[in-house]
């Protein structure tokens, strides 16, 4: 399969049929990526399609000497998030981001999150930023330098709160099988939207 | 998966050694994190509806708060793609009347052989050969272009028929299959739908016969489209025994001299 690079540099002159390559290549991901910040396919949809629109018009700016594209994409969906909370709160930080739909989490984002598995729900206990790099690392396969250029901050930075993340998350859950989870963590239902940083 | 949670636990008791410590319970934990990966599939009708608002120049365009940037390259290549392709076109009607005779009804009509044997006819000039009918008149050529010049050109720009609602074809984007569907508007001639593969001919439809009322039609494809692939159809006036035979049967125009043919891609 080739490169990223290839494809952004035939739309960086004017190909937009290479711009559908990366499309699909991204689609998929980015979507999942808001969806699981945001709990909502309407919210998804909209975020997702301002992604790819807004990547469309600037990618004349991006050098793929400076990264890759795709961690350009992700921080482009991550500000997209921060974005669309920051229209309704004016206090968000940008670590906050994970967290703040929860104030307005309807009926439809909480029964998005009860279908999804435990332990999904039970990462909601770790803060946003730990939340984030775990998915993005053991679900999304990036690489360390990916997450943090899409997070920002060091490389070693996110190796170290990845391990944490895994070790507060495994402290959280206990012993750790499926059912356990249900058992160990049961009581962190009840401080599922909460911040622990 | 057993590689993966290999992997990962690998590189976690690298990053620290004393989870080492709790080998077992950290690997239930990531072993079920990988388990319970929510599977989320965006909506194959937003997902195709966004890619042709995307890979579709025009629809780019029209986004309101676009910032101009290198970005108008995009926008301005299919203009200056579409006169290269007229350039390249127009001068075969003007120096090979045999290839003339395989362009349909709707295609522009050549000019006359007097016309064909100037060859030092400008860009400019060639540029006004190929305007769409609205604009035959309208003189481009500058200063050097003459009146007389600028009115053979306008008929030249005429087409044949009054095909101000000509025939125009759409397809979508479409699953990996044995067929493809497409929409053809309006074809006031007996026609062909052929889907290519590249230079490769994968489906032919049977014969499109004239119509006012737009038609699906769907094309039969001797060889599966898979995902990934790039198609495109053009539509062919069938030169009268309904067999596709690309030395006979001539290249369909719209309306303003523009070969009717799209591309899709075939997503999933």
């Amino acid at each position: 399969m080739e490169d990223d690079s290839v494809f952004t540099a035939r739309v960086q002159l004017g190909n937009t049929e290479a711009f559908g390559v990366l499309y699909d290549r991204y689609l998929d991901k980015i979507y999942r990526f808001i969806y699981y910040k945001t709990f909502s396919k309407e919210v998804a949809e909209d975020l997702t399609s301002d992604v790819f629109h807004k990547a469309l018009t600037k990618i004349g700016s991006f050098d793929s000497e400076k990264g890759n594209f795709s961690a350009w994409l992700y921080r482009i969906a991550r500000n997209s998030v921060i974005d669309h909370y920051r229209t309704k709160k004016n206090d968000v930080t940008l670590d906050d981001t994970f967290d703040v739909g929860v104030d307005e989490r309807t009926p439809e984002t909480l029964d998005a999150i009860a279908e999804l598995g435990q332990v999904t729900k039970y990462l909601e206990t770790l803060n946003a930023k730990q939340r984030e790099i775990i998915m993005l690392r053991v679900w999304e396969e990036k690489s360390y330098r990916e997450i943090a250029e899409i997070v920002g901050g060091t490389e070693d930075a996110v190796k170290m709160a990845y391990s944490r993340s895994i070790r507060d998350l495994r402290e959280k859950c206990g012993q750790v099988s499926l059912g356990a989870i249900f058992l160990a963590c049961g009581l962190a239902e009840t401080l599922l939207f909460h911040d622990f940083s | 998966m057993d590689d993966r949670l290999t992997t990962i636990l690998e590189d976690l008791y690298r990053l620290d050694p004393t989870l080492k410590g709790e080998e077992e319970a950290v690997r239930a934990l990531v072993a079920t994190l990988l388990k319970e990966k929510p599977m989320v599939v965006p909506d194959p009708a937003f997902v195709m509806k966004l890619r042709r608002e995307l890979v579709v120049p025009s629809a780019g365009v029209a986004r309101p708060g676009s910032v101009a940037s290198a970005w108008w390259m995009v926008y301005a290549a299919p203009v200056g793609a579409l006169a290269l392709l007229l350039l390249i076109l127009v001068p075969k009607y003007v120096t090979s009347p045999t290839e003339t005779t395989l362009t349909p009804t709707l295609a522009p009509t050549p000019v006359t052989n007097e016309e064909a044997a100037d060859e030092s006819v400008s860009d400019a000039a060639l540029f006004e050969m190929s305007a769409p009918a609205d604009m035959g008149t309208r003189k481009m050529g500058g200063a050097e272009a003459d009146d007389s010049f600028g009115s053979e050109m306008s008929i030249m720009a005429e087409p044949a028929l009054d095909v101000s609602a000509g025939p125009s074809l759409f397809a979508p984007d479409q699953e990996a299959g044995g067929e493809i569907l497409a929409q053809v508007f309006s074809p006031t001639f007996p026609a062909l739908l052929v889907v290519y593969r590249e230079t490769e001919v994968l489906g032919v439809s049977q014969l499109i016969v004239p119509t006012e009322q737009p038609l699906e039609v769907l094309v039969p494809l001797y060889t599966r489209a898979v995902a990934g692939d790039v198609l495109t159809l053009q539509l062919y006036a069938d030169n009268g025994d309904g067999i596709f035979t690309p030395e006979v049967d001539a290249l369909a125009y719209d309306a303003f001299g523009a070969p009717l043919t799209t591309t899709l891609q075939v997503v999933r």
